[in-house]
């Protein structure tokens, strides 16, 4: 029952890249944790002076778009994909001629039947690449999510010999758009416009995983340094803060779940610019929260992303360090605990402030109230054998809070709730009917050495449901964990 | 046959050499738009499946410094041996292939007399089959396909608006057999439970483009 962790650590730095935005200094909001991975790649050369950061950000020169060298590059991600599938994975999917497009056009759209993973990860990573090429040619994020649409169309009507399906197109473009853009983002934080030598490779190898397309015109254009259209050079010095926390077995007590498991887990929390509106310049996703998590068993790795940005904002920043930012935020989240699942992709309206109850203590508090468009959950009632699907779509209402005490940059305390209501909709098999879902997590961290500390977590999970032509039930789901975090 | 052959290489190669000899000795670049007429052979690499004539027509863009796009409508006809690629009760015949291409060109050079380039790109293959029998309706016939091309070319540039292209191209066809008539939709027939055919097709192509 009593189970205990285990200790590791990853080191990660505390650094800024180019600077500070300009208004976290001059509005004397305090200083928060920033992280750049420029301290740790060799041939690189020093942080800049703290001086230094207090300078305006580079402001962005005029970037060339190309919107018809991002679609032929769309293009070619469906055709190079689809030649993979068809000549080495001989997937049935991939048969495709004339004839199958002009019954795609004549039949229109269904619902999806693929697996729960590959309709919900697999499809926004595809979606990720499109975005890539859309931002790797200049285009801002509303053009790059343009082009997201326009591969994901292409790719459902054309490359597929089946009727083209409206969640793949959903999850495609909102997932790709979420996922598109941070990538892009990291990958410029990662990267370095004079970097040479081993530092230069590190940094174009990583920046590619982050933003592939953007990595390979790159390489293919002969690394221009001096493009303006350099992806992400507008955003050097944006604020990075966030920890890593790994744990092993964990406690977690359910009646309906046969008692107690253990499964380990490995966890980060990345926030970009600052959920209080420092860094925000009226771009999407200029501020924006990732949260990830993996964790082994019982059965098999459980995934879990909640990622939001803000579309939209306005900052309003108050005397003595209070601060407030009113957003409209896009939601990727992807949550496995178990044999719970939700995901879904959603927007929200929502609230942040921070508050400074003294030079070194602040709380962070945010809300958001939304739609959730297209989610999808685990079926009970499904049979596993019988249907490659096991799981219903729906849309409904997403809400979520958090709360967060910090101290000198070392973030002690904090919860976050979140729900889902879900209106599951009776399209291709599914059982209509209507669930509820609420994840509650508490955490208590304490430092130990530098930015290394210790800490306790419990999460709770509970999902009611109340399907049509089955009775009603609800499964519960509490887990402890005591973990190693770093936080920076 | 042979000398048909050999006829037609001493006419081209005299048209190369007048053509070279009035051409100015800088050409420039490649141009934004051609045109090109080509012909050659193909050799389809399925067992059962002989070679023959293949011909070709098309526009080319240029699209970058050293890419370019071209869209092709070519036609060829091979011979079908009976039960050829283990298709039972295919009898003896020609299958007809009309391609529309979509290839992309990548050049290795950008300016010169002499211009490498690789082709990748798709082509919509419509398969026709005749059988030799002309009293016996056929019976089946191959299914229309989406194929992979592959290859590469060189085109020697006789002068700014002409040049002499040649290439070397797989056309990878994976397709089967039907039996007509359909009875339903193509999509709704499972292609890992066929009898796979890989026409894959090899073929050179020798022709003109015409550079505006």
């Amino acid at each position: 029952m009593g189970i205990s962790t285990i200790a590791l650590s990853l080191f990660l730095g505390h650094i800024a890249v180019g600077g500070l935005p300009v208004d976290t200094a001059a509005s004397g909001a305090p200083r928060l944790p920033s992280f750049s991975l420029a301290a740790f790649l060799p041939g690189d050369s020093a942080p800049p002076p703290a001086q230094k950061a207090a300078d305006p950000p580079p402001q962005p020169r005029p970037i060339r778009k190309r919107p018809l060298l991002a679609a032929a590059e769309v293009a070619g991600i469906n055709l190079g994909v689809w030649a993979v599938l068809h000549y080495v994975g001989d997937a049935f999917y991939s048969y495709i001629s004339w004839e199958t497009i002009r019954d795609n056009f004549r039949d229109g759209f269904e619902w999806d039947r693929s697996r729960y993973f590959v309709n919900f990860y697999h499809h926004p990573y595809h979606g990720y690449l499109y975005f890539s090429a859309g931002r790797a040619n200049g285009l801002n994020y509303w053009g790059s999510a343009l082009a997201t649409l326009g591969g994901s169309l292409m790719w459902e009507v054309v490359m597929e010999k089946y009727r083209p399906s409206i969640n793949d197109l959903v999850t495609t473009t909102a997932g790709g758009c979420v996922y598109g853009e941070i990538g892009y983002r990291f990958s410029a934080l990662v990267r370095k416009k004079d970097a040479r030598g081993l530092g230069r490779i590190w940094r174009e190898a990583v920046g590619t995983i982050l933003d592939p397309i953007g990595g390979v015109n790159r390489l293919l254009n002969g690394r221009k340094d001096s493009d303006p259209g350099l992806p992400g050079s507008p955003d050097a010095g944006r604020i990075l803060n966030g920890e890593v926390v790994l744990t092993g077995p964990v406690v977690t007590r359910s009646a309906e779940l046969a008692g107690t498991r253990a499964a380990p887990l490995v966890g980060f929390t990345l926030n970009y610019g600052d959920p209080a509106g420092t860094g925000w310049s009226g771009h999407p996703f200029d501020v924006f929260s990732v949260k990830g998590r993996l964790r082994w068993g019982p059965d098999r790795p459980h995934l879990s992303l909640f990622i939001h940005g803000a579309l939209f904002g306005k900052k309003f920043a108050s005397r003595g360090g209070t601060s407030h930012f009113l957003g409209l935020y896009q939601h990727y989240e992807y949550y496995g605990l178990d044999t719970l699942r939700v995901c879904g992709t959603s927007f929200t309206g929502g609230w942040s402030s921070r508050f400074e109850f003294s030079p070194d203590v602040a709380l962070t508090a945010s809300a958001r109230l939304g739609w959730l468009g297209l989610g999808s959950s685990d079926d009970f009632y499904a049979d596993p054998g019988g249907d490659r699907r096991s799981y219903n779509f729906g849309t409904g209402l997403t809400s979520a809070a958090e709360v967060a005490i910090a101290a000198k940059g070392y973030e002690y305390f904090s919860v976050i709730w979140r729900h889902y209501g879900l209106y599951a909709l009776a399209v291709s098999g599914g059982r209509a009917g209507r669930e509820s879902w609420d994840i509650l997590q508490g955490q208590v961290n304490v430092p130990v050495w530098e930015k290394l500390g210790v800490g306790f977590v419990v999460e709770y999970c509970g999902r009611r449901f109340d399907f049509k032509d089955y009775p009603p039930g609800s499964r519960r789901l509490v887990e402890a964990r005591a973990f190693v975090s770093c936080q920076f | 046959m042979r000398q048909s052959a050999r006829r037609q290489g001493t006419g081209l190669v005299v048209v190369l050499l007048l053509a070279a000899g009035v051409a100015r000795a800088d050409i420039g670049g490649l141009k934004l738009f051609s045109a090109q007429l080509d012909s050659g052979a193909v050799f389809v690499k399925e067992a059962g499946f002989g070679h023959g004539w293949r011909y070709g027509g098309g526009v080319f863009f240029r699209t970058g410094k050293r890419a370019g796009v071209e869209i092709l409508l070519e036609r060829f006809g091979v011979p079908v041996e009976e039960d050829a690629g283990g298709e039972p009760g295919l009898g003896a015949g020609r299958m007809d292939m009309t391609s529309l291409l979509f290839n992309q060109h990548l050049f290795f050079l950008s300016k010169g007399r002499i211009l490498p380039y690789a082709i990748m790109g798709v082509g919509f293959c419509f398969i026709g089959y005749s059988p030799d029998d002309a009293a016996v309706l056929p019976e089946k016939d191959f299914v229309d396909r989406l194929a992979l091309q592959l290859g590469g070319g060189l085109d020697f540039r006789v002068s700014s608006g002409l040049a002499v292209c040649g290439k070397v191209r797989y056309n990878m066809v994976k397709t089967w057999v039907e039996d007509l008539p359909r009875t339903e939709p193509i999509r709704e027939t499972d292609p890992l439970a066929q009898n796979m055919l890989h026409l894959y097709g090899l073929e050179l192509s020798l022709g003109l483009k015409f550079s505006f």
